[in-house]
C-alpha cells in the first residue's frame, strides 16, 4: 500500500470489485443477454433445442392487443402512483417541518411502513380494504357495490395505488423532510421580514429550494412503480378483475411462468427495458432543467 | 452629535422586555428607547442577548413579557411584515435561487408594486450600492462583499422606517469591513431610517454609532455616545470591552481617603477604606521615568503608535506610546508614571465611583 492510503497496481481495484461485478454480471447482465437471445428464438418450456425465428416473436407481440393494454396500464399506474406518492409525501414533510404538535412522533410513525416487505403490505391491505369487512365497507351500505375492488377494475386500481403509496411514502417523506430541514432558518426569517407569510414561503422559497429532492423522488418513484408493482399485484389482485390490473411486469411473469411462453415473455421484458430507458432519459431531459441545485 | 430627524423614521421603544429559553433568561426586564433617525449600536459579547433583542424588534422572536412599539404603535402582536422593519442578516440570507434583481425586489413584489416601477426602484438601489452590473447574477456567483451589498439593498429598497443589522460585517475580511462601515454610515445619512446595529466589535460600534448601548447578560450595562462610553465607562465590564487595548484595571487600596497602588499613593478620593479597582487608560501612562516599574513582555508596533505590554507587581498593564518612544525591547525594565487626571475608580462590585474631576 502506498503512503497516501491508495492501493497501487492495476489489478488490485479489479480484484476487489470482482465479487460485486460477478454478481451483477450473473444476475443482471447475463439474464439480459439470454433474454435478448430468447427474443429471437422459439424456446421450449422444458429445455431442448431452440429454433431461430427471427422477428416472429416481435410480430406476434405487436398484434396482441393485451400487450398494448398492459403497457398502457403500466404507464398510467406509473404516473398516478408516483404523482400521488410524491404529493402526499411533500404535504406530510411540510407539515412535519413546521414543528406542529406531535410532529416528532409523526416522523417516526411515518417511517415504519418502510420496514415492511411489499408482498406483506399487499396481503394486509387487501384484508383492510376488503369490500365486505374492510374500512371502506360502509360505502357499500350507502350504495351496494360502490366499493368493490374484487369486482370493479377501477376500485382495484385505486386499491393498488393506495397500497403502493402506503409502502413508498416513508422513503419520499424522509428525503423531502431532510431537504426542507436543510433550508437555513435565516432564509425563512429574511422572507418573513420581506413580507412573505408561511404559504408564500412554501411557494417562493421551500418549493424551489426543494426541487433536487423532488426530482430525485420522481425518478425513483417512476422506476419503482413501473417495474416493481409486481409484488402488490401478485398479492392483491392477480391482474384482475378482468385484466384491469394486468400491468406489463405482471403479464411478463404470467406469460413466462404460468403460460410457459418463454420467448414471448423475454421479448416483452426487452421492450419493457427499452421503454423504461426512454422514460428515464426523457425525465432527465425534460425535468432536470428545472431543478435548482444552488443552495 | 446631531440626530437626523426624517419623515421616514420611527422611534422604537422597548418597555420591561424579558425573554427566556427554558430556564435561561436571555433578556432581563429591559427598557430602551431608540430615537427616530438615530444610529444605535447594541454592543456586547456573544450570548449577551443583543441578537435576541434585535429579533424581538423585527418580530422574529416572541416576547416573554413587556412591550415593543415602533413609531408609537404597539407591535408585539404584529407579524414582521406589518412592522415596517427591514433587516440585514449576518450570513446575508440571500435567496439562492433568485437573481440579484429578484432578491432585492422580492419584498416590493410581495407588496404588490407593479413590475416596471419595481425594476426602476431595484435598479436605483443597486446602482447606489455599485451592483448595477450584477443584477442578473445569482448569490452563488457573488463575492462576500457583493452579497452583503445585495442584502443591504434588499433591506433599503422598501424605504423602511426601521433598519436592523444583525452583525452584518462579521463574515467579511478586515479591508472590506472598513469599506462597508463607511458605506453603511453613508447610507444611513442618505436614508434617515432609525437604525439598530448589533455587533460584538467595539471598533464598529465606535465608528458607526450616534449612541452605543453596551449589553451584558441580558441587561444594559451602559448607554451613551461613543465618547462617553470610551472616556467614562460606568462599569468594569464596559471598561474591559471598549478600546484597543482596553482600559487597564488594577487592584488598589484606599486608606484614609488616599488611593494607593502598592506602596505608592496616587491621589486623594472620598472613598471608604478597602480595596477598589483603578481604571487607567493605556494612553494615561508616561513611559521612561516615574515611581513604578514593569518588564516589557510584548510589543505591538502599529505604525504611528506602539503598544507595550508590561508585567508589573500590580498585574499586566498595556501602555500606548507614540512611535518616537519605540526604543524598548522585550525583557527591558521600564519606569513609568500614571497620569492621575483621567483615572477611573470602580467599587468592588464593578460600578463606577462618582469622583469629581480635578
Amino acid at each position: 500500500m502506498a503512503r497516501d492510503g491508495q492501493f497501487q497496481g492495476r489489478w488490485w481495484p479489479i480484484l476487489l470489485s470482482l465479487p460485486q461485478l460477478l454478481l451483477i454480471f450473473l444476475f443482471f447482465y447475463w439474464p439480459v443477454v439470454i433474454g435478448l437471445k430468447w427474443s429471437f428464438f422459439l424456446e421450449r418450456p422444458f429445455g431442448g433445442s431452440a429454433e431461430f425465428v427471427g422477428l416472429a416473436n416481435f410480430q406476434r407481440l405487436f398484434q396482441d392487443t393485451e400487450f398494448y393494454a398492459a403497457a398502457g396500464r403500466s404507464l398510467v399506474f406509473m404516473l398516478t402512483a408516483s404523482a400521488a406518492t410524491v404529493l402526499f409525501s411533500f404535504v406530510l414533510a411540510v407539515a412535519a417541518d413546521r414543528k406542529l404538535r406531535l410532529s416528532g412522533f409523526a416522523r417516526n410513525v411515518l417511517f415504519w411502513p418502510q420496514a415492511l416487505a411489499g408482498a406483506s403490505a399487499g396481503v394486509v391491505l387487501s384484508y383492510l380494504f376488503n369490500p365486505a369487512t374492510g374500512v371502506f365497507s360502509w360505502l357499500n351500505t350507502l350504495s351496494p357495490g360502490l366499493w368493490n375492488p374484487v369486482l370493479d377494475g377501477f376500485d382495484a386500481n385505486i386499491l393498488l395505488n393506495i397500497a403502493y403509496m402506503w409502502g413508498r411514502i416513508p422513503i419520499d417523506f424522509a428525503i423531502l423532510l431532510a431537504g426542507l430541514q436543510a433550508i437555513p432558518e435565516s432564509y425563512h426569517q429574511a422572507a418573513a421580514v420581506d413580507g412573505a407569510g408561511p404559504w408564500r414561503r412554501l411557494l417562493d422559497l421551500q418549493l424551489p429550494l426543494l426541487t433536487p429532492q423532488i426530482f430525485l423522488c420522481i425518478v425513483i418513484e417512476f422506476n419503482e412503480s413501473f417495474n416493481q408493482a409486481f409484488k402488490l399485484i401478485e398479492s392483491m389482485t392477480h391482474g384482475g378483475p378482468g385484466n384491469s390490473t394486468n400491468q406489463l411486469v405482471y403479464k411478463i411473469f404470467v406469460d413466462g411462468f404460468r403460460g410457459y411462453d418463454l420467448s414471448g415473455s423475454s421479448t416483452q421484458s426487452l421492450i419493457l427495458m427499452l421503454l423504461f430507458i426512454f422514460i428515464v432519459v426523457a425525465q432527465f431531459a425534460l425535468l432536470e432543467r428545472r431543478v435548482n441545485y444552488a443552495r | 452629535m446631531s440626530t437626523h430627524e426624517h419623515a421616514a423614521a420611527s422611534a422604537i421603544s422597548l418597555k420591561g422586555v424579558s425573554k427566556s429559553y427554558g430556564s435561561s433568561e436571555v433578556i432581563r426586564d429591559l427598557s430602551l428607547d431608540f430615537a427616530a433617525g438615530a444610529f444605535t449600536v447594541v454592543l456586547g459579547p456573544s450570548g449577551c442577548g443583543k441578537s435576541t433583542l434585535l429579533r424581538m424588534i423585527a418580530g422574529l422572536e416572541s416576547l416573554g413579557s413587556g412591550s415593543v412599539s415602533i413609531g408609537g404603535t404597539p407591535v408585539e402582536k404584529l407579524p414582521p411584515k406589518d412592522r415596517g422593519v427591514a433587516m440585514v442578516f449576518q450570513n446575508y440570507a440571500l435567496y439562492p435561487h433568485m437573481t440579484v434583481l429578484q432578491n432585492i425586489g422580492y419584498g416590493l413584489k410581495l407588496k404588490g408594486v407593479p413590475r416596471p416601477e419595481r425594476e426602476t426602484m431595484v435598479r436605483e438601489t443597486a446602482a447606489s450600492l455599485g451592483l448595477a452590473d450584477l443584477l442578473a447574477r445569482k448569490p452563488a456567483e457573488l463575492s462576500g462583499g457583493q452579497r452583503q451589498r445585495v442584502a443591504i439593498g434588499r433591506a433599503i429598497v422598501r424605504k423602511p422606517r426601521v433598519l436592523l443589522f444583525d452583525e452584518p460585517l462579521s463574515n467579511l475580511d478586515a479591508q472590506l469591513r472598513t469599506d462597508m462601515r463607511l458605506e453603511i454610515s453613508r447610507l444611513h445619512r442618505a436614508i434617515g431610517a432609525t437604525s439598530v446595529f448589533v455587533t460584538h466589535d467595539q471598533v464598529e460600534a465606535m465608528t458607526l454609532a450616534d449612541r452605543i448601548v453596551v449589553m451584558n447578560q441580558g441587561r444594559i450595562e451602559q448607554s451613551g455616545t461613543p465618547e462617553e462610553i470610551y472616556h467614562n465607562p460606568q462599569t468594569t465590564f464596559v471598561a474591559k470591552f471598549i478600546g484597543s487595548p482596553p482600559m487597564n484595571l488594577l487592584e488598589a487600596n484606599v486608606s484614609n481617603g488616599v488611593v494607593c497602588l502598592g506602596e505608592a499613593s496616587l491621589l486623594e478620593a472620598p472613598c471608604p477604606n478597602g480595596s477598589i479597582t483603578l481604571g487607567v487608560q493605556p494612553t494615561a501612562l508616561r513611559l521612561g521615568s516615574g515611581s513604578h516599574t514593569g518588564a516589557v513582555s510584548g510589543i505591538e508596533r502599529l505604525g504611528r503608535e506602539v503598544v507595550y505590554h508590561l508585567e508589573t507587581e500590580h498585574g499586566r498593564i498595556s501602555a500606548v506610546a507614540p512611535e518616537a518612544k519605540a526604543g524598548w525591547n522585550p525583557g527591558d525594565a521600564i519606569r513609568f508614571d500614571i497620569n492621575t487626571e483621567s483615572l477611573a475608580l470602580f467599587d468592588p462590585s464593578g460600578q463606577r465611583i462618582a469622583f469629581p474631576p480635578t
